[in-house]
């Protein structure tokens, strides 16, 4: 499953790395449009830059929320039935 | 009324000794430096460790420029990584107000709300990361990270906003907003222990864990260490600490070992330790007391 994935491929140092560099990289070139004027001009420029530097962050929480929680969760039916619909397609 | 306050007292009582120092030293450091009170930062005139005061400023291309003209702030980087190399991250642990507010906001969630970001990531490397970008941006021309999108922003105004109603509207308002669910929220009082922003986001973090690992090795610098003829490796100390920083391999010669890029100082493993194997100690003292084991692990090349 692809959360499975993501959880050992996030665990990696490489990937550790590049994930913390790619959110400084993120945050800051998020902050550009307002460094120098010292106060934010509301432009809305950092909202649309916001969630790209947020996607592997959330990626990785969600899909380890879920390893996690089919892990404590895999004896239960309905959950068991939705890994097999899964991995069935 | 009486039955919910007697619960809190016995829970307080309950809390070992070493954390109730901590938990001393972090609302002394929320005192000094974050809103409403900061005497410290207001002495440097700011609100907050936000300001003036603010180490992160100087890290990077522009330190000779803040060296002059943010002195105070320069000053206690300096203070923070230098005083990691011997006592360990206790500034991080027991003094920063930014990681302690958010730690005392997680005692309100439940634990099976939380996530353990540690386990999710290589922390330190995530740091090295994000301390990477901190860097080198400024280095090619971009300007650093805007302080609306910094922790040490956010967290103590956040904290600001319940006493001071100007505050409060700049907080609730805009994009400001964005950075205080961030690192208030997801990465502050859902964090496991409260310091997801400690862990993945802070470039005095990435500086100090590299102090910390390079103390850890000098003998007279003071660390939490870990006796290993008084161990017996029953892994609770591993199962409780918040920063996944130490490993159990019964197999192993050093049954127990403590990776102090990981470490964060809070002395939870000292207090919990049943046998006592744990101690905040340097490791001449530790030789002292004739623990084979301490000797060889000092020799062995895996020492960390």
């Amino acid at each position: 499953m692809w959360w499975n994935w993501f959880t050992r491929l996030m665990r990696g140092k490489v990937q550790s790395l590049a994930l913390g560099l790619s959110f400084g990289l993120g945050t800051i070139l998020i902050g550009q449009p307002c460094v120098g004027s010292g106060q934010c001009a509301s432009c809305g420029i950092c909202l649309t830059r916001l969630p790209i530097a947020l996607l592997p962050l959330l990626g990785a929480i969600v899909a380890t929320s879920i390893h996690r929680s089919q892990e404590r969760l895999g004896n239960i039916r309905a959950i068991s039935r939705l890994t097999d619909f899964f991995n069935s397609r | 009324m009486r039955k919910p306050l007697v619960h809190i007292i016995d829970r307080i009582k309950g809390i070992k000794r070493t954390q109730r120092i901590r938990y001393a030293t972090m609302a002394l450091g929320i005192l000094a430096l974050a809103p409403p009170v900061g005497f410290i930062a207001q002495s440097f005139g700011g609100a907050s460790i936000c300001g003036s005061l603010c180490p992160r400023m100087a890290i990077g291309p522009s330190f000779m420029r803040e060296l002059f003209t943010r002195t105070a702030g320069v000053a206690l980087l300096f203070l923070w990584i230098g005083s990691t190399l011997f006592f360990g991250r206790w500034i991080c642990s027991h003094v920063c107000p930014v990681g302690a507010l958010t730690e005392f906001g997680s005692k309100a969630i439940p634990r099976r709300f939380k996530i353990n970001y540690p386990r999710i990531f290589n922390a330190p490397l995530f740091r090295y990361g994000f301390l990477g970008a901190f860097i080198l941006l400024p280095t090619f021309g971009y300007a650093s990270i805007c302080c609306g999108y910094c922790s040490f922003s956010a967290i103590p105004d956040l904290f600001g906003a319940i006493f001071s109603p100007g505050t409060r509207a700049l907080s609730v308002f805009g994009t400001r907003l964005i950075s205080i669910g961030l690192f208030g929220v997801l990465l502050g009082v859902l964090a496991v222990d409260g310091r997801g922003h400690c862990h993945l986001t802070c470039p005095i973090g990435a500086l100090d864990t590299i102090s910390n690992a390079l103390g850890a090795k000098m003998p007279f610098a003071r660390r939490v260490r870990i006796h290993l003829d008084k161990c017996t490796a029953c892994g609770l100390c591993a199962r409780e600490c918040p920063t996944v920083a130490i490993e159990v391999d019964r197999a192993a010669e050093a049954k127990t070992k403590i990776d102090y890029q990981h470490c964060n100082h809070c002395r939870l493993c000292e207090s919990i330790c049943p046998t006592g194997a744990i101690q905040y100690s340097t490791l001449n003292a530790m030789k002292k007391e004739k623990s084979a084991n301490v000797v060889e692990l000092v020799h062995s090349p895996d020492a960390r």
